[in-house]
């Protein structure tokens, strides 16, 4: 198993693998960047220049290409405050307001070392749990994924900060959008109002891209400045980035287990595990308050548990052909192209295969951290051009990254709807975050609720593993009052021990 | 000894009653709608639904009860002092929350203008007409720039858009209901 492990090193090592991997780090590195243009879509459209090439040359090109979207995704969340890939969008919420601060380079250092670390442990956990995780998700059913998929909600509600109702609301009416389109059930068309467009769903893309980005192009026209206005200083902040990451390392670890974690589960991709990693650094912060408006930990736990989920994401599609989300999906195309079959072959026959996965992983993102870190100083100028200079080309980006999803000009209103949404959920104080997730999750929560009802009625609400994650939600949700009212009684407390003392 | 904004209630939000009260009729119009489905189709939508007006009965309820409260003061307790909302952030001068919150109506309806213009003319001319039309005529008249410079970026803009995305990528572009 050692020896598969090394050669396989060997083999991306090897002129004309390694020379396609930087092919494909150099295309992921420009789409990362590109807001709307997601890992998934460019997937599919190189996935016909795979044929001629062997397995390990494939998956060089294409996993380097993708994982690295990822990582430069979360560069355009932090200096421009527009998702670069709907896996980035927890990089904004604390990314963007250091970057108004003057401190690209530090939220920049932050984001890309730990998305560097991120993969790492990720890939780490790649090589090291397939014989492990494989008999667990094996005993897993649709009432544990359901229980999963409602804990993931709960976390994110808990994001709402003090308004928990406001959470609650919000991610009642993402379900219900997720809702839209044929039910799977009866095939009936639900909620879509005679629209034929409105058949397949809400699709993701121009709703993530309407709910962030268009409110910040608003801001931007609004008040025609530069997305930063303090100065940049030196860009010493890359520095002090980095040793953030290293002295927040358990929000590194505990973020990147989330999102190797999270990432293994059918369906549930980076968008999910980034916002659940966001919610429980915040949960375990010492200064929850100031996530949200610039919190250093907010930035580390996004872009940990970015790269993490990615080799999270293989676990499943390797060992049982099971696409954890999109980009997973469209990567099972290129086994199929190379000839070789997911399963257990991957993990005897094919071992060199998997293994070689693991380190385009680490490789990748080490290239694309290096090469971003080279031309951070270049890159975080762009947010000192005025914002009139920079609406027409983020006005484009908002309209191609609609439209590219399905090349139907009905996601661009979509996406202008979601941006209306999103601008009238900031002004008054709403969470975005619940309703987006909500939206994810939706579809896939009623999928294994029926499952689960199909196989066994409604017994499985006594098995005892849905009983501890319900329990894990009560406590996910009452933590946070309770948190709070035991921090008001200790500052009530603390004055009169003062005066004891004084006295 | 409590602070007073621990104590007081917290002033009601316009906003936050406004969107309360939609997202409950959006709810009980989805339970209705769900009347007509077949169980499998329905009991999701309404079981989410019910939850959802739940929430916003909830909601409301504490919206009345703070109304109540700072109406009818205690004796002795200061009537209805300003605190903070709840949900509010930290309104420093380059949030988006400041930003939206201050700016003025004229600059409002300039902003929601220019991008209902930006994206009539992407459905109606298609991106290659509009990009380089739209990011000339925006720098000139709101960006203040000179006419070599919008120029430029104009011609700059058509040509990386054309190279990237349909020279190479080859991905399909809105082409404009017009052509």
């Amino acid at each position: 198993m050692l020896e598969a492990f090394f050669s396989s090193l060997l083999q991306v090592l090897e002129p004309t693998t390694f020379l396609l991997a930087l092919l494909g780090i150099a295309l992921g590195f420009v789409v990362g960047i590109l807001p709307g243009l997601g890992g998934a879509v460019t997937l599919a459209l190189m996935l016909p220049f795979v044929y001629d090439m062997e397995p390990v040359q494939a998956f060089a090109f294409l996993l380097g290409m993708w994982v690295v979207t990822a990582t430069t995704g979360d560069i355009t969340s932090v200096l421009l405050g527009v998702p670069g890939e709907a896996t980035s969008a927890a990089a904004v919420l604390d990314g963007y307001p250091l970057t108004k601060r003057g401190e690209a380079g530090r939220a920049l250092g932050a984001v890309l070392f730990s998305s560097a670390l991120g993969a790492v442990f990720g890939a780490f956990v790649l090589a090291l749990s397939v014989p492990i995780v494989r008999p667990l998700v094996l005993a897993s059913g649709p009432p544990h994924f359901f229980m999963l998929t409602l804990l993931g909600l709960t976390f994110v509600v808990t994001l709402s900060g003090g308004d928990v109702l406001k959470g609650f609301l919000m991610a009642a009416f993402g379900m219900l959008v997720s809702l839209v389109g044929i039910d799977p059930q009866a095939g009936v068309p639900r909620y879509t109002f005679d629209q034929l467009y409105l058949w397949d769903g809400i699709d993701l893309v121009p709703l993530v891209v309407g709910l962030f980005a268009g409110a910040e192009v608003l801001q931007l026209m609004l008040s025609k400045t530069s997305i930063a206005q303090s100065p940049p200083g030196k860009l010493s902040g890359i520095g002090v980035g980095v040793r953030d990451t290293l002295r927040h390392w358990g929000v590194v670890v505990r973020s990147s287990a989330i999102g190797a974690g999270i990432g293994i589960v059918p369906g549930m991709g980076g968008t999910v595990s980034q916002f659940i990693a966001y919610g429980v650094a915040q949960q375990t912060s010492k200064e929850p308050e100031r996530f949200g408006k610039g919190s250093i930990e907010g930035v580390i736990a996004a872009g940990a548990t970015n790269n993490a989920k990615d080799a999270g994401s293989l676990i499943p599609t390797v060992a049982f052909g099971l696409p954890a989300g999109a980009g997973t999906a469209v990567l099972l195309g290129a086994f199929l192209i190379t000839g070789l079959n997911p399963g257990p072959e991957m993990l005897t026959t094919h071992v060199d295969v998997t293994f070689s996965m693991v380190w385009i992983l680490v490789l990748s993102n080490l290239i694309a951290v290096a090469v971003a870190f080279l031309l951070l100083r270049h890159l975080v100028k762009l947010t000192f051009i005025r914002g009139t200079w920079l609406v027409p080309f983020l006005l484009v980006l908002l309209g191609i990254g609609a439209f590219t999803a399905n090349n139907d000009f009905a996601d661009i209103f979509v996406m202008l709807g979601a941006a209306v949404f999103g601008v009238i959920a900031i002004h008054w104080g709403w969470p975005r975050v619940p309703f987006l997730l909500a939206v994810v999750l939706g579809g896939l929560a009623e999928r294994y609720l029926f499952l689960s009802y199909s196989l066994d009625g409604w017994s499985w609400l006594k098995d005892p593993a849905v009983i501890a994650f319900a329990v894990c939600m009560v406590a996910v949700v009452l933590w946070p009052p309770i948190r709070a009212r035991r921090r008001r009684a200790a500052a009530a407390r603390a004055p009169e021990n003062d005066a004891v003392r004084g006295g | 000894m409590h602070s007073t904004g621990d104590t007081a209630p917290a002033r009601i939000r316009v906003g936050d009653v406004v969107m309360t009260v939609t997202l409950l009729v959006v709810f009980s119009g989805a339970y209705l709608l769900a009347q007509d489905w077949p169980f499998r189709a329905a009991f999701v939508p309404r079981l989410l639904s019910v939850a959802g007006i739940g929430f916003a009965v909830l909601k409301l309820l504490g919206f009345a009860v703070r109304f109540r409260r700072s109406a009818r003061p205690e004796p002795g307790e200061p009537a209805a002092p300003r605190v903070r909302a709840e949900g509010d952030e930290e309104r420093d001068e380059q949030s988006m929350e400041y930003v939206f919150g201050t700016a003025g109506a004229r600059a409002w309806i300039g902003a929601v203008a220019w991008v209902a213009a930006f994206f009539a003319g992407l459905w109606l001319a298609g991106v290659y007409v509009i990009v380089p039309v739209f990011a000339f005529v925006y720098l000139r008249v709101a960006g203040g720039a000179s006419w070599l410079a919008a120029g430029v970026y104009a011609a700059v803009a058509g040509g990386v858009l054309w190279l990237a995305f349909t020279w190479l990528l080859e991905v399909p572009m809105p082409a404009g209901i017009s052509f």
